[in-house]
C-alpha cells in the first residue's frame, strides 16, 4: 500500500476515479526497475538522489516515487563499514569534550582516531554515522517485471480510495462457487463488521464496516478496508459501491470483479480439505440429477456467518445443502455445531467423520439430520438422505 | 434472560434486553448487525452506574484493582499538590497545564497510584515511553511493567504505549485499563489518535500537558475525550521559584554576497509563479493552494523546490555555524542543548564539532547512552533535531541554542524548557539565531507570539564581534567571522 501523500485520483460528478499507471505512463516502471536494480551495492542517498534525476521537475513525480516505494518496500539494505560506527562516535564526542569542540581541535581529534581505528582520517567524518539509512547499501531487490510493478501501483491506487471509506456495499452476484467464506474470514481477520441481505438465487448484498461506524461514520476503518481489498479480488463475481469521505465531500467510489486490478496474494487452495475434494471428484462421477454447488449459500448469524459447504440443486427446482465436519479440533467442532443450530436450517445435511469425538451435546437441538462416514464421504449416503427432504 | 455487558473492540455491547431501559437511551443504539445495543466505550463510566442493578453479568472490565503506592520519596511540590487535588476533586477526570520541567510525570504517578487500577500511560515518543518505564518501575516495583510500541507488546497492570500503538491497538485492549494517563495530551484530538479516548472505558483519565492548545483548535474536544482543564500554570509563574531564572537572547547572522543572491533569486522565481496564478502566503488556504499547484506542472515544481532552496539557506546559513562555534567556546563549562529544524543540519554539526546527535533516527539505546553521559557530565554538548522537543528529560542542560526552528509557539516552548530544571545557582539561556533579512525574521517572531518574554536582541555578528557576551564573557575571543 502506498503513503497518502503518493496517492493519485480524480473526483467527477461525486464519483472517485484512482489513478491507474496505463499506455506511455508505464515506462515510468521499467525506469524505476532499472535505475533500482542499476543500484545495487550502492547507497540509499545515491540511489534516491538518482531517483530524483529521474522524476527531474516532472508533474509525474508522484508516480516515480509510488513506484520505488512499492519496489522497495520489499527490498534490503545493510550497514557497509569496517568501525561500528556507534563506537566511532562514542570515542570522537568524548575526545571532543576533552580538547573542545573547535575547529583547530577537530584535526586533532581525527588524527587520533585515524590511528585507534585504522583508517583515513578524511574518511572519518562519513564513517561516523555509516549506519543512518541514507548511507545503507541496497543489497537485495526482489524478482520482479515492470508489468508486475505497474499492477502492484494500480492495486495500490485502488487501496488508497479505502483509507477515505466510511462503509462499503459488497454486491456478490450469485456465482458457483461463491468462496463466501474466505470473504468473510477476511473481513473477520481485519476487525470489519458486516450485514448480510438476499438470498442465493439473487445474490447477496454486504454491508461492511466497524464496530464503531453505529455511532458515527467514521473513515478509522478505512485502511482495513483497503487491506482487505487485495482478498475481495480473488472472489469471482462482484460489485462493491464505497462511500469516502474526501476533504469533507462525500464521494462514491465503485469498483467491480471486471476491473484490471490483480490480487498479490498467492492464490488459495481450492479446497479446505482433502475430504471435501475428493467428495466433489466422486460426485462427479456418480450418476445423479443433484447438481452440487460450492459455497453459494450465506446464512447471516448476527455477527458471523455460516456458508455451508455445499448446496445440491434439483433440476425440479428442490435445494438442500451439505456440510461436512471432519477436523478434530474441540474449538472447531463446538463452533461448527453452534452455527448449525444457530442456522435451523431443516435441509442441511451434516456429514460428520466418525473419527471425532462427537457427543449428543454436540448433536443436541439441530434442526436437519447428521450422517456418521468413515474414511470417505460417499455420494450414495448423501443421496439417500438429501432425496427424502423438504427443501 | 441473561443481561450482559461486553467490551467489544472499542465499543460496548448489551445483550437480553428486549428493549433498551430509557436511562440508556443516550448512550446506546440498536445495532441490527448483532441485534444487541451497542455504545462507544468512553461512556462507560456514565453507564455502568445506571445499569448496575439491571445487569446480570459485566464482563467489559478487564482491569484490576491494585495497591499502588509510590516507593520513592518525593519531594512533592505545592502546585503538584494542587494539581492532583483539582484532579482527585474532578473526580478523576481531566486535564492538567504545567510547564516543562515542572514535574508533570509526578503528577502522573501520583494520579495512578490514586485511582489504583491498571493504568495505561500514552506518550508520544519513544524516548518518553522508556522514561516512563523507568519511573514506573522505580515507583512500582512490585508490579510489572509493559511496553507497548516500539517493537514490544506487552500488556500488563501498568503499561507504557506510543500513541501510535495505542490507536492501533486500543480496540483490543480498551478494557484492560482503568486508569489513562495522556501525557502531551494535545496530541490526542485527531481523527487517528481520539480512538485512543474513545475506544477506551477507563473511568480515570488524567491529559497532561504545558501547551493544550491547536492551531486548528480540535482542543476545544478534550473535556468530551478526557475531562475540562482543571489547573493550570505557566513557566514565566513558576520561573525562578521551582524552574532556573532565563533569559533569552537573539543573534541575528547576515547571508552572504552570493548567499544573498541565491536567496533573492529563489524568491523571485517563486513569487513569480505565485503572481502568476494569484496566490498569497499569508494564510494557510494561499498555502495550500500553493502545494496543490506546485504538483501540476514543471513551473510549479520548480518553484516550490526555489521555496525550499530559500528556506534552506536562510535555516542553514553557514554565518550560523560560525555563531554556534563562537556560542560553544564562550560556554565550554556549561551544559549545551543545539535545536535544527531538520536532522540534516544536526547531523552535520555533530560531524562538524563532533558533537552527539540524537535525531528520532537514533536507536533507543544509544539515545539513553548519549543522554547518560550527558547528565554525568561525560558529555557538555548535544545536538538534536526535534526529538528531544518534547517531556525527555535532559538534565542541567543551562544554555539552549535554538540554530532553526518553525514558527510553532509549542516547539519554542518546549525547548525552553530543556533548560528550565532548577539547580543551585544555574542562570539559563536560550540563544536563537536568527539570518538577517529573511522569512526567517517573521518565523522567530511567530513563534514567541503571545508570550511576555523579554528578550535581548544582539547587532549583527558579521559587524560586531565583541562583546558578544558581556556578563557571561570571562575571556576574550579573538576569533573573528
Amino acid at each position: 500500500m502506498l503513503p497518502s501523500e503518493l496517492l493519485r485520483n480524480t473526483i467527477r460528478a461525486g464519483q472517485a476515479y484512482p489513478y491507474y499507471l496505463k499506455g506511455e505512463k508505464t515506462q515510468w516502471a521499467d525506469k524505476v526497475l532499472q535505475i533500482v536494480t542499476a543500484h545495487i551495492n550502492q547507497s540509499r542517498s545515491d540511489l534516491d538522489e538518482a531517483l530524483r534525476a529521474l522524476e527531474g521537475d516532472s508533474p509525474d513525480y508522484q508516480l516515480v516515487r509510488g513506484l520505488a516505494h512499492l519496489l522497495l518496500a520489499e527490498a534490503n539494505f545493510t550497514i557497509a563499514s569496517t568501525v561500528e560506527p556507534e563506537v566511532l562516535r562514542q570515542d570522537a564526542f568524548l575526545l571532543a569534550t576533552k580538547y573542545g569542540h573547535g575547529t583547530k581541535q577537530r584535526q586533532q581529534i581525527l588524527e587520533e582516531l585515524s590511528i585507534k581505528h585504522n583508517l583515513p582520517p578524511e574518511t572519518i567524518p562519513d564513517a561516523l554515522y555509516a549506519d543512518l539509512p541514507e548511507n545503507h547499501i541496497l543489497t537485495f531487490v526482489p524478482e520482479t517485471t515492470a508489468e508486475k510493478l505497474v499492477d502492484l501501483y494500480n492495486l495500490a491506487q485502488a487501496q488508497g480510495l479505502f483509507y477515505y471509506a466510511k462503509w462499503l456495499v459488497i454486491h456478490a452476484f450469485r456465482n458457483v462457487p461463491g468462496e463466501y467464506r474466505r470473504l468473510f474470514h477476511k473481513l473477520k481477520l481485519y476487525g470489519l463488521m458486516y450485514a448480510v441481505e438476499g438470498n442465493l438465487e439473487d445474490g447477496y448484498r454486504i454491508h461492511v464496516d466497524g464496530p464503531a461506524s453505529l455511532f458515527n461514520q467514521t473513515r478509522r476503518y478505512g485502511v482495513k478496508m483497503a487491506a482487505f481489498l487485495p482478498a475481495l479480488l480473488q472472489v469471482t463475481r462482484w460489485a462493491l459501491e464505497a462511500e469516502l469521505e474526501i476533504k469533507g465531500k462525500k464521494v462514491i467510489y465503485n469498483l467491480t470483479s471486471e476491473s484490471a486490478l490483480k490480487s498479490h496474494f498467492p492464490k488459495p487452495p481450492a479446497y479446505d480439505s482433502l475430504l471435501e475434494s475428493s467428495f466433489v471428484e466422486r460426485w462427479l462421477k456418480s450418476n445423479t440429477a443433484w447438481e452440487l454447488e460450492r459455497e453459494v449459500e450465506i446464512v447471516d448469524l448476527k455477527g458471523t456467518v455460516f456458508v455451508p459447504d455445499f448446496a445440491l440443486r434439483h433440476p425440479d427446482g428442490r435445494i438442500n445443502h451439505v456440510e461436512i465436519v471432519g477436523f478434530w479440533h474441540p474449538d472447531y467442532l463446538k463452533r461448527k455445531f453452534d452455527k448449525a443450530r444457530k442456522a435451523g436450517m431443516k435441509n442441511l445435511l451434516l456429514a460428520v467423520s466418525d473419527r471425532l469425538n462427537v457427543t449428543d451435546e454436540h448433536l443436541e437441538g439441530l434442526s436437519g439430520p447428521v450422517i456418521f462416514f468413515k474414511g470417505k464421504l460417499e455420494p450414495k449416503a448423501v443421496l439417500e438422505v438429501i432425496e427424502t427432504l423438504e427443501s | 434472560m441473561n443481561t450482559l455487558l461486553r467490551f467489544d473492540q472499542g465499543t460496548l455491547v448489551l445483550e437480553g434486553f428486549p428493549s433498551l431501559p430509557s436511562t440508556l437511551k443516550t448512550y446506546f443504539s440498536y445495532d441490527a448487525r448483532v441485534d444487541a445495543y451497542r455504545a462507544s466505550a468512553h461512556y462507560y463510566f456514565e453507564i455502568i452506574g445506571k445499569i448496575k442493578k439491571l445487569l446480570k453479568t459485566n464482563n467489559a472490565p478487564k482491569y484490576r484493582h491494585l495497591k499502588l503506592e509510590p516507593a520513592l520519596a518525593f519531594n512533592v511540590y505545592p502546585h503538584q499538590q494542587e494539581a492532583l487535588a483539582s484532579w482527585q476533586a474532578a473526580k478523576g477526570r481531566g486535564c492538567i497545564i504545567l510547564p516543562t520541567g515542572a514535574g508533570k510525570s509526578l503528577v502522573g504517578v501520583l494520579a495512578i497510584a490514586w485511582a489504583s487500577r491498571s493504568a495505561l500511560v500514552v506518550v508520544p515518543t519513544l524516548d518518553l515511553m522508556h522514561q516512563w518505564y523507568a519511573l514506573l518501575k522505580a515507583n512500582f516495583p512490585d508490579t510489572e511493567i509493559g511496553l507497548i510500541g516500539g517493537g514490544y507488546y506487552e500488556v500488563r497492570d501498568l503499561s507504557v504505549s506510543t500513541y501510535d500503538s495505542a490507536a492501533r491497538h486500543m480496540e483490543r485492549f480498551g478494557n484492560w485499563f482503568g486508569t489513562l494517563i495522556l501525557d502531551e495530551v494535545h496530541h490526542l484530538p485527531t481523527e487517528f489518535y481520539r480512538n485512543i479516548a474513545e475506544f477506551s472505558i477507563a473511568p480515570y483519565r488524567l491529559g497532561l500537558t504545558a501547551t493544550p492548545e491547536r492551531l486548528d483548535l480540535k482542543h476545544q474536544e478534550l473535556p468530551n475525550l478526557i475531562g475540562e482543564i482543571l489547573y493550570r500554570r505557566e513557566a514565566l509563574e513558576l520561573a525562578g521559584e521551582i524552574l532556573a531564572p532565563f533569559q533569552i537572547r537573539k543573534l541575528y547572522v547576515e547571508l552572504s554576497a552570493t548567499e544573498r543572491e541565491a536567496y533573492n533569486n529563489a524568491l523571485t522565481l517563486r513569487d513569480l509563479f505565485l503572481k502568476q496564478n494569484n496566490i498569497s502566503l499569508r494564510s494557510l488556504k494561499g498555502w495550500q493552494n500553493f502545494v496543490m499547484l506546485s504538483s501540476r506542472s514543471p513551473l510549479g515544481r520548480q518553484a516550490m523546490r526555489a521555496h525550499r532552496q530559500a528556506r534552506q539557506l536562510a535555516q542553514a546559513a553557514p554565518a550560523k555555524l560560525r555563531t554556534l562555534e563562537l556560542i560553544l567556546a564562550q560556554h565550554h563549562q556549561d551544559k549545551t542543548v543545539i535545536f535544527t529544524e531538520d536532522n540534516a543540519t544536526a547531523y552535520e554539526i555533530s560531524k562538524n564539532f563532533l558533537i552527539p546527535c540524537i535525531t528520532h533516527q537514533t536507536r533507543v539505546k544509544e539515545r539513553q547512552a548519549i543522554l547518560d553521559a550527558f547528565r554525568n557530565g561525560s558529555y557538555q554538548t548535544l545536538v538534536t533535531s526535534k526529538v528531544l522537543n518534547e517531556g525527555v528529560d535532559v538534565p542541567d542542560a543551562s544554555i539552549g541554542v535554538i540554530l532553526s526552528g518553525s514558527s510553532v509557539n509549542r516547539e519554542f516552548v518546549q525547548r525552553l524548557g530543556r533548560i528550565l530544571r532548577k539547580s543551585e545557582g544555574k542562570q539559563a539561556v536560550l540563544y536563537e539565531v536568527v539570518t538577517r533579512n529573511t522569512q526567517e525574521e517573521r518565523v522567530s517572531e511567530r513563534r514567541r507570539s503571545g508570550m511576555s518574554f523579554e528578550v535581548e536582541e544582539k547587532p549583527n555578528l558579521e559587524n560586531n564581534t565583541l562583546p558578544l557576551f558581556d556578563n557571561l564573557t570571562n575571556e576574550n575571543n579573538e576569533e573573528t567571522f
